[in-house]
């Protein structure tokens, strides 16, 4: 008799290139946004960035030093220079932990500090990122904040331990819209005051105009377009850049827009289209789109796209 | 006349902390052919609005007092019987969620087939399959995938099957509450086209309820800001974003990034929205409000007519 798992472990096996082949830097000081459509690989890059998860191949260097060397202790001891703030503010804390003490754990995890020097890290730290006075917070339990503030709780925890590099996967997409360029302009500041560098992975390209230096757009796994946001956003290469950019909503209503919105929805990265990979939704795609695969070129000063007619 | 008339509605929902009022004397119509967008935060009030319309509103909740017209139609005391010629046939409601709307054991051919038949009892299966499949190609999808199940459709195919049920029984107003908000940007202008484009040809009355400003000032006529179960402004889109009176309504669109825009500095509105079940006095705005008087902690502001527009706030009521 077989058993179950037997079947499943010899079912035929495919593979989803989440991420492929894709090379970017970001320079210190720098808020490079990753951009893109739910299923283009962004909160896997923003994962692989912090070695959350291992890449099957390529390398990753921070601050000069290989991830993929790193391990155990050292690896452990290392991630205090990068750290990340999840989407969504609720399932990321403890229901059970108060908040004091959940941003105390990081210090206690990385073993900085007496306990008293831990606590006192915190009380400043929640101070700082706004929920002062500390004492009506400290001891309080998540479900006894608002989104905005839980968001905050989780700001406090990745910038206790006084990192370098943050990455920031959708921070605001779950926060109330009143409270969201709050949530951004305490990002701004905090980036400022502690010298950081930051990925942020936004599907919200108005938020990422708001935010960002450099702008680098995902499609099915690939980097399309990437370089200063000022070049992507006023004059994009990639029709894809062009369709999203497009489709942006504008607050308000006397814009009149022109409108290309492609057809159809993206596709699955299973089997992803040969050539091109935005190809078949393409309205300018010629037949050398669908045979050969169109790599990143600089196209103008800094500023790359992997299409074989860029626009503009 | 218009065709939907809401009379001082209030919603409570009966909780055993305390009662809270979703919708608290509410006040607004609708005329055939227009376009409404209600927009403001989670929790302010806006679902529950639109769902009273239909009276489907989930228990604990209940239609307290005031009036609903529709066509003429009183809303809130017709019988069950009654209720359900309106639900579908005269209007049609999109549900939030396109994934937790479409049963999944079923398929996408046999929720019309129940959605026509439950209403229509005279209408044949075949007959039904082939409006849904009319249906289905109109909306930009294969007619052959009725036969699908819908975990074999995408997000935005399952908001446009959502739209197609809501469509199926040809009535005269659309309610859409959050129709993109899962949705990603592509999709969700698709989907915001092709009910633009369904609204002139069919000459829908649409109430478009959303979070989303931008949206709204795409597609609405008029607009209403709801801020904790009130009403705070309501408008002709183009005067309410062109100069905002409300000092709410100003700083909802300052929060908002426009790529538009040049330079822009976004703000914010200090605090949280307030818990229901103990709402401030006088103004509900009045604690996170920049130029709140002491008028404005005691005594509630009315909507009051202001040039074209209503709004509910003492700055401009000169009594």
């Amino acid at each position: 008799m077989r058993r179950v798992s037997d079947k499943l472990l010899t079912s035929q096996k495919s593979f989803v290139h989440a991420v492929d082949n894709i090379s970017f830097i970001v320079n210190r000081g720098d808020i490079l946004g990753l951009v893109g459509e739910s299923g283009s690989g962004k909160s896997t890059t923003g994962r692989l960035c912090l070695k959350l998860i291992e890449p099957t191949s390529g390398k990753i260097s921070f601050d000069g030093v290989e991830l993929s060397k790193l391990c155990g202790e050292e690896l452990r001891r290392f991630r205090r220079n990068m750290q990340m703030i999840f989407q969504d503010p609720t399932a990321s804390l403890n229901p059970r932990i108060k908040i004091g003490e959940a941003i105390r754990h990081a210090l206690s995890f990385q073993s900085i500090g007496t306990l008293s020097e831990q606590i006192e890290r915190t009380q400043a730290m929640l101070e700082r990122v706004g929920l002062k006075p500390w004492s009506n917070f400290y001891d309080r339990y998540p479900h006894q904040l608002s989104g905005g503030q839980r968001q905050r709780v989780i700001i406090a925890r990745a910038l206790v331990l006084n990192p370098k590099f943050i990455v920031a996967d959708e921070p605001i997409a779950m926060v109330d819209v009143s409270v969201r360029a709050q949530i951004l302009e305490l990002m701004l500041e905090l980036k400022r005051e502690f010298d950081l560098t930051y990925l942020f992975i936004t599907h919200d390209l108005a938020m990422a105009n708001y935010v960002c230096h450099r702008i680098a757009i995902m499609y099915l796994g690939k980097i399309v377009e990437t370089g200063p946001k000022e070049e992507v956003f006023k004059r994009p290469l990639h029709p894809y850049t062009l369709a999203l950019l497009s489709s942006i909503p504008v607050p308000d209503p006397k814009a009149k827009l022109e409108r290309i919105i492609p057809k159809g929805e993206i596709p699955s990265p299973i089997n992803p289209p040969k050539g091109c990979r935005f190809h078949p939704r393409c309205p300018y795609a010629k037949p050398i789109c669908s045979e050969r695969e169109p790599q990143l070129e600089e196209i103008r000063p800094s500023h790359r796209a992997a299409c074989f007619f860029p626009r503009s | 006349m218009p065709l939907l008339d809401i009379q001082s509605l209030v919603v409570e929902y009966h909780t055993l902390r305390a009662n809270v009022k979703a919708v608290d004397r509410v006040s607004l119509s609708l005329e055939k052919g227009h376009t409404l967008g209600l927009v403001g935060e989670s929790g302010c009030g806006k679902s529950t609005l639109g769902l009273s319309t239909l009276r489907l509103i989930p228990p604990p909740g209940k239609i307290v007092s005031g009036q609903i017209t529709l066509d003429g139609i009183d809303i809130v005391n017709c019988s069950e019987e009654e209720i359900r010629r309106v639900r579908g046939k005269k209007v049609g409601y999109i549900f939030q969620d396109p994934m937790t709307s479409l049963n999944p054991v079923k398929k996408i051919g046999d929720h019309f087939v129940e959605m026509i038949r439950t209403h229509e009892p005279g209408v044949a299966k075949e007959d039904a399959l082939k409006r849904a499949e009319e249906m289905l190609s109109r909306l930009g999808i294969l007619p052959e995938r009725i036969n699908d199940f819908p975990h074999q459709f995408s997000g935005g195919m399952r908001q446009r099957v959502m739209i197609g049920l809501a469509l199926a029984l040809d009535p005269d107003m659309l309610i859409a509450d959050e129709p993109t908000t899962s949705l990603d940007v592509i999709v969700e202008a698709q989907i915001i086209e092709l009910l633009k484009e369904l609204k002139e040809s069919l000459s829908l009355t649409l109430i478009l309820i959303t979070h989303n400003i931008g949206i709204v000032a795409e597609t609405a006529d008029r607009v209403a800001v709801m801020y904790a179960g009130r009403i705070a402004e309501l408008g002709e889109t183009g005067a309410l974003f062109e100069k905002p009176m409300h000092p709410y309504t100003q700083a909802l669109l300052n929060s908002v990034p426009n790529i538009t825009k040049k330079g822009q500095i976004l703000s914010w509105i200090p605090g949280a929205p307030p818990d229901l079940a103990e709402p401030p006095t006088g103004c509900r705005f009045h604690p996170r409000c920049p130029y709140a008087l002491d008028r404005c902690k005691e005594e509630e502001p009315l909507l009051l007519k202001h040039n074209s527009s209503e709004v509910a706030c003492h700055l401009y009521d000169r009594r």
